[in-house]
């Protein structure tokens, strides 16, 4: 693992702007009960619901090139890409620093999409449409990178960068390990370098992130113990750190209906325990639950904290939620999915 | 039609020859059961040299139905004997533990004798729990039917 | 009344005739059995073809809704990418098994279910949404498997069932009402033949007693000439 260079900010840290900027943005949301409304609409009413919403503008620039579920895909990773840019731009300190490092997450989405896409040949139109330049790495770059030749070429790109220990668990066949080994660094550093702020906020944050590997660590477990996978091959799918990580670990490899009574009593029992059956057929059930929870979580404990990085926090999280969510209506609806199922996934908090 | 003079024996072969061809897919020599659990792969070469498969759970059923000592009397595949003697509704299993795993598996007392007599729904039974492991035979008595 | 062709209407040919009818319907009754033996193997798997084809629909319906979900939370590079990167491929194993001389193929897959960490994505990152497609997807391909296997045997079974149909009608509408007819036909050939006798007999019997009876009146007749002559002499 990298060694992290930390910032140091000596001032205290005004989150007052932020903050503010944030509950307006926060009201623009689409709210839940729009939700079960888009379901019942046609593709092209809802292009025009998403219109009258903050994906007015993403919607306008892209509606000429593109329609249907193309249209509305593409415009809502841009208008996501755009907004957590705004976010970045608008702050400063240490604001600033804890907001890249959540948007880290994207930089790993992007690099994962390069080389998923080049693994099997995509097009460099057909993997531009999945980047979401929010993170780190700006749109010009990854446009270049998209343009490169293959796996191996945009490993090497990322040759001096943190990445590059990730990306060397390539075997030249299979990305699992290199998708594992850089969604565990992204915790990685995100524990390390939220840990390292001193300030109330990055505490706060550490709490919330500490949360989200459990909750990821659950679902993992879910998923692997629901299909029987020796506990030696999970533990090496659990993410580090975590505040339960022991527990969680000793749970890889339980037989499912055991794993489940272990379960109860957990803060997080209570919003799946009406699903979480030993005979449940879809974990991606339990997962938007899951996902539910931690959204309600990261608002919970900005409440507590209403001048920190929490509330902005709770508006990404919120936000990429939307945005996932809208996609699976989409979709689901062009699929002519029937619409309890698309309801199963839709994570309304 | 003109009928030469060993217009008999013809008749007799054409018979012969029908009933030949009716039980090609039946092996020349059965296995013994006890030979076919050792096997890797449990099955059986037919006399038109096709190999077919027998079913693990199938011969794990007939050892559940006999005892031991019987195992290596039991020759697989079974044989349902069809044949005109018995009409149409009707069919012969030969052989003592043959008999004795087909009323186990059917549920049905066993008649004492040397052979079983089945009814067509019992043979359709025996069939879908049996698949691989019994095949029809086709009998038929030539002296009787053509000595006069 | 279809009498078989050049039948010389003797008794030798009625006795190997007789004989010919015993060996067709023996061989008739043999092939019914057998077709009746078929049919019940074909309504076997008939039934067993009707579930696996409803089953295969289901699970064809249920892998697309998986994926198209897939796709709308990972996106289509995601999934694309994961179906390339499939190391093992389902290998098929084709075997046979034996109805009554019908070769139905038995047909063995070995890998398709793949465990999760063999499907070449990384769990962390990825939603379960992808594991549900992944494993619906598996499960169709048992069931297009288990189908080939059942429905090959239902065509196979048809074909044997109609070929052996032709062949027990072709007895039992042909070659016996030929072979019946054509024994009914000596038979009355040959009552035709013994009245023939019996009346040339009769009638030979008549001639051979006139002539008797001729004679006996001429030797009457020069008897009772011969007595007229003494008489007047």
């Amino acid at each position: 693992m990298p060694v992290l260079r930390l910032p140091k900010f000596g001032k205290p840290v005004k989150y007052a702007y932020i903050t503010g900027r944030v509950r307006a943005m926060k009201t623009k949301l689409i709210p839940a009960e729009m939700y079960p409304r888009m379901m019942s609409m046609e593709m092209a009413e809802i292009a025009r619901y998403l219109e009258e919403t903050q994906y007015k503008d993403e919607i306008d620039a892209l509606s000429k090139d593109y329609s249907g579920t193309e249209l509305i895909e593409h415009a809502t990773f841009a208008n996501l890409a755009k907004t957590f840019r705004k976010l970045a731009e608008v702050s400063i300190d240490e604001p600033a620093f804890l907001i890249l490092e959540y948007l880290r997450r994207w930089d790993v989405w992007n690099i994962k999409t390069l080389l998923r896409g080049k693994h099997y040949g995509a097009s460099e139109t057909e993997i531009m449409k999945y980047l979401v330049p929010a993170g780190e790495l700006s749109a010009e770059h990854l446009d270049e990178l998209a343009k490169k030749e293959t796996v191996q070429d945009i490993i090497s790109a990322f040759d001096g960068t943190d990445y590059a220990s990730a990306l060397a668990q390539y075997d030249g066949k299979n990305l699992a390990p290199l998708e594992n080994a850089l969604d565990k660094l992204y915790y990685f550093r995100m524990e390390r370098s939220v840990g390292g702020t001193l300030s109330v906020g990055g505490g706060l944050l550490l709490k919330y992130v500490r949360r989200e590997i459990d909750i990821r660590n659950l679902i993992t477990l879910f998923r692997m113990n629901k299909a029987g996978v020796d506990a030696a091959i999970i533990q090496e799918n659990l993410i580090p750190g975590g505040k339960l990580h022991d527990e969680l670990s000793r749970m890889a490899g339980q037989p499912f209906g055991e794993f489940l009574r272990g379960l109860e009593g957990y803060p997080f029992w209570s919003s799946i325990s009406d699903i979480a059956t030993a005979d449940v057929d879809a974990i991606s059930r339990i997962e938007a639950r899951l996902k539910a929870y931690l959204i309600r979580y990261a608002w919970a404990l900005s409440n507590y904290h209403p001048l920190s990085i929490l509330p902005v926090l709770g508006y990404m999280v919120s936000k990429e939620t939307e945005v996932a969510n809208i996609r699976k209506i989409v979709r689901g609806k062009e699929a002519g999915l029937p619409a309890e199922l698309i309801e199963e996934q839709v994570v309304v908090a | 039609m003109a009928f030469p003079r060993d217009r008999k024996a013809m008749d007799k072969n054409l018979l012969v020859k029908t009933i030949q061809t009716m039980n090609q897919h039946l092996p020349s020599k059965r296995l013994r059961l006890t030979d076919l659990l050792e096997m890797d792969k449990p099955g059986i070469r037919g006399k038109d040299n096709t190999f077919f498969v027998m079913d693990r759970a199938e011969l794990e059923l007939i050892s559940q139905s006999a005892p031991r000592f019987m195992w290596s009397r039991l020759r697989l595949p079974m044989l349902i004997e069809m044949s005109p003697d018995l009409g149409s509704g009707a069919a012969r299993v030969q052989g003592e533990v043959e008999g004795e795993v087909v009323c186990k598996i059917l549920g049905k007392e066993r008649p004492a004798g040397k052979q079983t007599i089945i009814y067509l729904p019992e043979v359709r039974e025996l069939r879908r729990k049996l698949p691989t492991t019994t095949q029809y035979a086709f009998v038929a008595n030539l002296r009787n039917d053509l000595e006069d | 009344m279809a009498v078989i062709r050049g039948t010389k209407p003797t008794r030798a040919v009625l006795i190997a005739l007789k004989r010919r009818m015993k060996v067709a319907q023996t061989g008739h009754s043999l092939l019914k059995m057998k077709r009746d033996g078929l049919m019940i193997e074909f309504f076997e798997v008939l039934n067993k073809a009707k579930t696996v084809r409803k089953e295969l629909v289901e699970s064809l319906l249920k892998a697309e809704q998986r994926l198209h979900m897939a796709m709308a939370i990972e996106g289509t590079v995601a999934i694309n990418s994961v179906a390339y990167s499939l190391q093992k491929e389902p290998a098929i194993q084709l075997e046979s098994r034996n109805i009554m001389g019908v070769v139905v193929p038995k047909i063995t897959a070995d890998a398709v279910q793949k465990k999760m960490y063999e499907r070449g994505y990384g769990i962390i990152g990825t939603s379960s949404a992808i594991d549900e497609a992944a494993e619906s997807y598996e499960t169709l391909v048992d069931k297009i498997i288990l189908a080939a296997e059942v429905e090959t045997a239902l065509i196979r079974l048809v074909e044997d069932i109609d070929s052996t149909k032709r062949r027990v009608n072709a007895l039992e509408f042909k070659v016996i009402p030929d072979i019946k007819d054509t024994i009914k036909f000596i038979g009355m050939a040959l009552e035709e033949m013994e009245r023939d006798n019996v009346v040339k007999l009769k009638m030979l019997k008549g001639k051979s007693q006139r002539r008797v009876a001729e004679e006996e009146a001429k030797k009457e007749a020069a008897k009772a000439a011969e007595a007229a002559a003494r008489a007047s002499a």
